[in-house]
């Protein structure tokens, strides 16, 4: 690959690489294999960067390498397991979905960081807890004294109420 | 879609997220979800939130210090908050020291070993997550929660999943595996490996290909294209593209000293940042002499005493476009400044400099501001000038530590560079605790560090 191209995709990638990692998480949620996989996306991405004709859309290009490693990660994780835990069906409709959003929006990346600096103290501790210091919810419920149960409800809640802050602040710009 | 649908699918979202789905929930989900477009966004939406969450943990607000507990609302009899407090008694000293991630395993000890690229801590006695180990030569035991005990062969990597499960993706780990942990399994990209009540040895060569069992006492299931198949004291077994080999004929000694290493070559060269016109510094905007070790490229993420590292390398004599793959080496060492209880896990970012004009920085102190790719705005680097080329994380409590990296971009930068001087830029991107204070200088030594080596490039080059 030549210098130019090989900047062209340093550039292309550092600019659309947390859409792709975002993408990644939304179906595959837990953090080290949806890190795994990314590994591997870049690494096909360098392979057929060649292939890939400057001036289309690189992002559409990347989520459809990272689609397939998705989808092959899946089936290797559903033989060891000797399972699928969802079809294929469930992914294309989550797959199809998640293109309408677009998380790189870096106002929306910054409307979510107000968003929690916005919260009641508590929930903003147990979102802090469960992301940066990923305490699990088991501990999480022993730490504010309800069921686990209970806790999943309070941490979905919590997310629900960032949700509707963000697309406030979205609206109101 | 009612709003108790949608309540519905972010509760089971979350539950997928900390994966406690039941059987049950999953199938549940997997029909919310189907039905129609609407749950499909919500669903979607909901997920997307947990990765920006997660992409962005380390710039959300610290609320350490913020109360968990709302206030009471009602007020216990005596009798009831006697016996809480014996009952918090017992279980308060868990509770001052809050665990940051669940933990597995522990190293149990290590022989000599020297660590490649590991996502978790190195040291003896460590308590490890899930997440990889790279051995590049020596060994490390480790003990899982399980009681299933796995000594790690270096070449090899290696990664936890849980105290049940496991992955080998390259070299030679054995494992004793008491009844406590039957049923103890060891993926490798080409079979999985389960016990059932033993000690065994299990390979992984070729590229991943090939994978050899050696059962030295007791039973192993190996499955292998959707065939399992038990071994028992004795018996070999070799799973690859071929299918299964097995029993006597395999049954020598080579089998396992074929590596896939690669003996040191001509090819193989080290260049640290003492060669040539190589250097090596720190950037920061205040008092030149204040807390600064001449022999250290000090990091710091913090607004006041922000500090970068920088390390130059010449490869004057190099043929750059011969340069097949390259590995950065460094050695983590105390700088003597800050409190490491202080410190929380952090995460750096390293840059490599592709306008050579700005390769031009002096030995030792450099002016923040005159340091190159600088960009003004706190910890920002101008990305005209710079890329990353790879990262790495420090645990809490590690000063001493001897780390690799590598990355395809790494490689292209250097391959590509016109003036053959590259210019490393060292950020720490988790900002420090306390980070006015006393949170540590974190420290990679330098060319003139007293007894640590000089980062260095080990490049290979093709033939």
């Amino acid at each position: 690959m030549s210098k130019d191209s090989t900047e062209d995709y340093l550039k292309l990638l550092a600019e659309h690489e947390y859409a792709i990692r975002v993408y990644i998480i939304t179906m595959i949620p837990r953090l080290s294999d949806a890190d795994d996989i990314m590994q591997e996306v870049r690494l096909i991405m360098w392979k057929k960067f060649g292939t890939f004709e400057l001036g289309s859309n690189f992002k559409a290009w990347a989520l459809q390498i990272a689609y397939y490693r998705i989808m092959d990660f899946r089936r290797r994780k559903g033989r060891e397991n000797k399972k699928l835990i969802f079809t294929d069906e469930f992914y294309d409709a989550v797959e199809q979905a998640s293109k309408k959003l677009n998380p790189e929006d870096s106002d929306k990346r910054q409307s979510l960081l107000n968003c929690v600096g916005k919260l009641q103290d508590q929930h903003k501790k147990i979102i802090f807890l469960r992301y940066k210091e990923r305490v699990s919810i088991e501990e999480i419920s022993e730490k504010i004294g309800r069921t686990v149960t209970a806790t999943y409800r309070v941490i979905s809640r919590i997310r629900a109420s960032l949700k509707k802050c963000i697309n406030t602040t979205e609206k109101a710009r | 879609m009612t709003p108790e649908q949608e309540e519905r699918i972010e509760l089971l979202a979350e539950k997928l997220i900390a994966e406690a789905l039941t059987e049950e929930e999953t199938q549940e989900l997997q029909e919310l979800v189907t039905s129609n477009e609407d749950a499909a966004l919500i669903f979607s939406e909901y997920m997307q939130g947990h990765a920006m969450l997660s992409l962005d943990a380390d710039h959300l607000p610290n609320s350490s210090q913020l109360e968990l507990r709302e206030p009471k609302k009602f007020s216990w009899s005596w009798l009831v908050a006697a016996a809480a407090a014996l009952v918090l008694s017992f279980v308060i000293t868990e509770l001052r020291a809050p665990k940051i991630l669940e933990t597995f395993a522990k190293i149990e000890s290590s022989d000599f070993a020297n660590w490649g690229e590991c996502t978790l801590p190195t040291a003896v006695g460590g308590e490890l997550g899930a997440g990889k180990l790279q051995i590049n030569e020596g060994l490390a035991t480790l003990v899982f929660k399980s009681g299933a005990k796995v000594t790690i062969e270096g070449p090899a990597t290696f990664e936890i999943i849980d105290s049940m499960q496991t992955r080998l993706h390259s070299g030679i780990v054995v494992s004793d595996i008491p009844e406590s942990a039957h049923g103890f399994t060891i993926y490798t990209p080409t079979a999985t490996a389960v016990d059932h009540g033993t000690r065994f040895l299990t390979q992984v060569t070729d590229n991943g290909e090939t994978t050899v069992l050696d059962v030295l006492e007791g039973e192993v299931e190996l499955i292998h294209d959707n065939k399992s198949e038990r071994f028992k004291t004795g018996q070999i077994a070799k799973a690859s593209s071929e299918g299964f080999e097995k029993d006597g004929d395999l049954r020598h000694e080579l089998y396992i000293t074929e590596r896939d290493i690669k003996p040191l070559s001509t090819n193989l060269l080290r260049v640290s940042t003492s060669y040539g016109e190589g250097r090596d510094g720190t950037a920061h905007d205040f008092d030149p002499e204040f807390h600064f070790n001449a022999g250290d490229i000090m990091i710091k993420h913090s607004d006041k005493y922000l500090r970068k590292g920088f390390a130059g390398f010449d490869l004057k004599f190099l043929e750059t476009s011969k340069v097949k793959d390259v590995k950065l080496n460094f050695n983590l060492v105390f700088s003597g400044y800050g409190s490491v209880a202080l410190t929380q896990r952090s995460k750096f970012s390293v840059y490599g400099i592709i306008d050579d004009s700005q390769d031009e920085w002096p030995q030792g102190h450099i002016v923040l501001s005159k340091s190159p790719a600088y960009k003004e705005g706190l910890n920002s680097i101008d990305l005209n000038k710079a890329r990353k080329v790879g990262e790495f994380e420090i645990s809490r409590g590690e000063i001493t530590a001897n780390r690799n990296l590598s990355s395809p971009e790494l490689t292209e930068l250097i391959r590509h560079d016109k003036n053959k001087f590259i210019t490393l830029v060292f950020i720490c991107e988790t900002p420090a605790i306390n980070q006015n204070t006393g949170a540590l200088i974190y420290s990679i030594a330098g060319k003139l560090h007293p007894t640590a080596q000089a980062p260095a490039l080990q490049i290979e080059l093709t033939e």
